[in-house]
């Protein structure tokens, strides 16, 4: 059935999807929580509340399969069976998520989604133990006892009109004890209610006939109208009782009703019952008691996400991008103007419409300069987005290879443009799963190093100028050298003499070489080798790096350094030869001077000193096979990761901010560049794409890099 | 699509609903339910507290409430409002999983329940009852939906 629009509804499932994705990462955050404290009974409550509004959700929204199972998983969030299965149930709740997860994206995609076999199993397992301790026992004693017949009687001889009242309760309606509840209010409110069974503390789902006996004044239609109680009562049956009558025989039916599907039971099977009764009572005694107080703990904390959502905005992000572009060009406009007013400046220096001039594009830049920044604000979200998925891959992780491993996560509250946070989540799962399985050692080994048995990886974001550097950290055992240059040497990587001379920068950069992975043996986690020149790749696509420090016994950290965005940079300008180049400023350490004498060759490196450092130096204008004939030159000294050399240029330029313009693939036939740019003036300018700048011309093999 | 013949109040109005729900989603699905039965939703809220403010300003004739929410549940907001306003009528809606809480909501003075996910025709039927004699089925002259 579909109730809504067609409109309505599509806009209905995009907010379903959204939140219930936020559902799904609660729910991974809260089976952690779980699986940390089983018994407590508040964790609980929220796991459940998730579920059930994830349910509610799905089910609105017709996705049946995902609401049943959600409905199945509810059901044994039960105080009683959190008890005895412990941990257990925190597993069920945890591979609930990931199928739920599935199912969603299915769903996302029109699909057939998975029928989660494994959830339904767990879910029955859970239940097979404590069934036994929810059936309710003993009915027998909700026989209309004979006060009540009294009563009756009395009512009766005071002249009252008593209509004794049946109803059959409505086969779908799952919730007796809510139904048997409504029953009671209502024959309250047609009149003074003297016996009605069974009694009211019945939560039996057995039941489906009630019979009750009520003094009223109001007419017999009257009442059986009032009865009829939609979604709850199928049939009523009212009739004015005449005499004091003898109930007995009606009601022996109902108790033989009630109480048939307990009859098989032994004696000492039900006095076991009675105690497991008697302990599940307790249980849920405990928790009404604990929600008066949870009630003022939730007190203070925020308001819930969904609650909050209606203040969001859901923008496409290509209308973002489209604006962000825009604003790109105005910057280009912003400097052509400015180019103009200098020409002008320098015609007419005596003109006083310069100051207006001036001014005017004071106050322009001013605006142009914040208009950009809110425009990138609207992209930035901070990386705990990206942060908060981890707890539960390192728990997987460590779980799956008996290791304990502890997530410490700062900086989350960074914030980094979408789009580079969206292809960050990859190569960062990598390292993190990879700082699990690799950089950490086993509780035993640890204890053996005097180390706490438990490790710890550490998440970290903060800003660096224009950058944003995510680290990832182990305490583990560090990389190990020689193991990965014996592999290296034995892949053929490189050369067995070439190993002396690489410095502890370059040995360490050999790990993200492809195909190269120092595990002793392939696990299901990592360990195929196809993991670390992924990460590097899809940094440098950032026109990010990544760099490694290590200790052995003591640890690595892995560095990834992003832009700030992608789509404006800060850039030094120079020439060579004819042509105008640009590299990020980011990456600009200094820049020197120097003349042809003071250069060296070492190895077929060109290097020159720099204070007290040896640096290599690349020149430019033989990617365009032209012979340098100036004496004197600058050099701009750069660094890419861990790495520095010199850039020989013939002029500087200037700083500029670069709006970057991407470049098809086929218009430019090398990766040396990585897109371009325009100028005030017009001028095309080219952004250098530094890595592979340095990989064709340093010649230096195994950076690692795509060369 | 369904559709239901509009109920209006007694005096001829539009019967005037606030619906509490902590899902966004949720209280958007039961308001075009109620809006299609000729309704109007007078007020929204995802919390208990913010339940209880909302009625006191917009005095709806009928509430749809939601179990299980957090900061005050719905049960204790429906007491509450009954405390203050012992003619308000509250529909519970809730899921199979919260029989105990629908009992105690029944218990402090809740009219109803309707069972999640909510199935219009259902709420449709559980709100002429709960509305009682204070509503009636509009003459077909303005029924169009």
């Amino acid at each position: 059935m579909n109730f809504f629009s067609d409109d309505h509804a599509a806009e209905l499932r995009e907010l379903f999807f959204e939140s219930a994705t936020e559902l799904l990462q609660t729910l991974n955050e809260e089976g952690l929580e779980l699986e940390k404290r089983p018994e407590d009974q508040e964790v609980l409550r929220q796991v459940r509340r998730t579920v059930h509004t994830l349910k509610g959700d799905s089910a609105a929204c017709g996705y049946t399969e995902l609401s049943e199972l959600a409905h199945a998983l509810e059901d044994v969030l039960r105080p009683d069976i959190a008890a005895v299965s412990k941990a257990a149930l925190a597993e069920v709740v945890l591979i609930a998520a990931d199928t739920f997860s599935s199912m969603l994206s299915a769903y996302r995609g029109s699909l057939q989604p998975p029928a989660g076999e494994e959830l339904k199993e767990q879910i029955v397992s859970l239940t097979k133990k404590p069934a036994n301790t929810v059936r309710y026992k003993l009915q027998a004693r909700f026989v209309w006892s004979e006060y009540e017949q009294m009563v009756v009687a009395d009512a009766l001889g005071r002249g009252e009109t008593v209509y004794n009242v049946a109803f059959s309760i409505e086969p779908q309606c799952p919730m007796r004890g809510a139904a048997m509840q409504l029953i009671r209010n209502v024959l309250q409110d047609c009149g003074k209610l003297l016996a009605v069974a069974p009694d009211q503390s019945t939560l039996s789902n057995d039941l489906d006939v009630v019979e009750a006996a009520i003094a009223s004044d109001n007419s017999e239609e009257w009442i059986a109208k009032k009865c009829r109680i939609p979604s709850v009562v199928a049939e009523v049956l009212v009739q004015k009782a005449g005499q004091a009558q003898e109930p007995a025989d009606d009601v022996l039916d109902i108790v033989r009703h009630v109480t048939t599907p307990q009859e098989d039971g032994t004696e000492t099977v039900i006095r076991a019952e009675e105690t497991l009764v008697e302990s599940a009572a307790r249980e849920v005694a405990t928790p009404r008691a604990e929600n008066a107080n949870s009630q003022i703990a939730n007190d203070t904390q925020p308001a819930s996400f969904a609650s909050m959502s209606e203040t969001l905005l859901r923008v496409d992000a290509e209308k973002i991008d489209s604006v962000l572009n825009l604003v790109g060009e105005l910057i280009i406009a912003k400097s052509m103007l400015h180019q103009a007013i200098n020409e002008f400046e320098k015609r007419h220096p005596k003109d006083p419409l310069k100051m207006r001039f001036s001014d005017a594009m004071a106050f322009q830049a001013r605006i142009m300069n914040d208009l950009q920044k809110s425009v990138m604000k609207i992209r930035m979200v901070p990386v705990e987005h990206l942060f908060r998925r981890f707890p539960r891959v390192v728990r997987d992780v460590a779980k799956s290879c008996g290791k304990e491993v502890n997530l410490v996560v700062t900086g989350q509250d960074t914030d980094l443009d979408k789009s580079i946070l969206d292809m960050l989540a990859e190569p960062l799962a990598h390292l993190v799963r990879n700082a699990v399985d690799h950089g950490i050692e086993s509780p035993a080994e640890r204890i053996n190093d005097g180390k706490p048995a438990q490790g710890t990886v550490t998440l970290d974001a903060y800003h660096q100028g224009n950058e944003i550097v995510i680290e990832v950290t182990d305490d583990g055992r560090g990389i190990d050298r020689e193991k990965l240059i014996a592999k290296a040497v034995e892949r053929g990587l490189i050369k067995h003499g070439d190993a002396v001379v690489l410095g502890e920068i370059e040995t360490n950069n050999l790990i993200f070489h492809p195909g190269l992975s120092t595990a002793q043996e392939v696990t299901s986690i990592s360990g195929r080798g196809v993991g670390m020149d992924v990460v590097k790749t899809v940094l440098e696509k950032l026109k990010g790096t990544v760099s490694i420090r290590t200790t052995a016994g003591k640890g690595t950290t892995f560095f990834l350094k992003v832009p700030l965005t992608l789509a404006i940079i800060k850039a030094l300008l120079f020439r060579v030869g004819d042509r105008l180049y640009a590299v990020p400023l980011a990456s600009v350490v200094e820049i020197t001077r120097t003349t042809q004498g003071a250069l060296h060759r070492v190895d077929q490196h060109e290097v020159m000193q720099l204070r007290n450092e040896v640096l290599a130096l690349l020149h430019l204008h033989r990617l365009e096979k032209e012979q340098a004939e100036t004496g004197k030159m600058f050099v701009v000294v750069i660094s890419t990761g861990e790495r520095k050399f010199g850039l020989v240029v013939d002029h500087l330029v200037g700083e500029e901010e670069l709006v970057i313009k991407a470049m098809d693939d086929h218009l430019v036939a090398t990766d040396l560049v990585s897109g371009a740019s325009i100028l005030g003036d017009g001028t095309v300018v080219l952004i250098l794409n530094l890595s592979s700048v340095v990989a064709k011309l340093g010649k230096l093999q195994m950076v690692g890099a795509t060369a | 699509m369904e559709t239901f013949p509009i109920l209006i109040r007694k005096d001829g109005m539009p019967i005037r609903y606030l619906v509490v729900d902590d899902s966004v989603f949720a209280r958007k699905n039961v308001a075009k339910m109620v809006e299609a039965f000729g309704g109007e939703i007078v007020g929204e809220a995802g919390d208990g507290c913010t339940a209880i403010t909302e009625y006191d300003r917009t005095t709806p004739d009928m509430v749809l409430m939601d179990i299980t929410m957090p900061q005050m549940e719905g049960i204790e907001a429906a007491e509450r409002i009954v405390r203050s306003h012992p003619n308000a009528r509250i529909v519970m809606v809730s899921s199979v999983g919260y029989q105990e809480n629908i009992v105690a909501a029944l218990q402090k003075g809740a009219r109803h329940f309707v069972q999640k996910p909510v199935k219009s025709e259902i709420l449709y039927e559980v709100i002429k009852y709960v509305m009682g004699d204070d509503a009636a089925v509009a003459t077909p002259t303005a029924q169009e939906s």
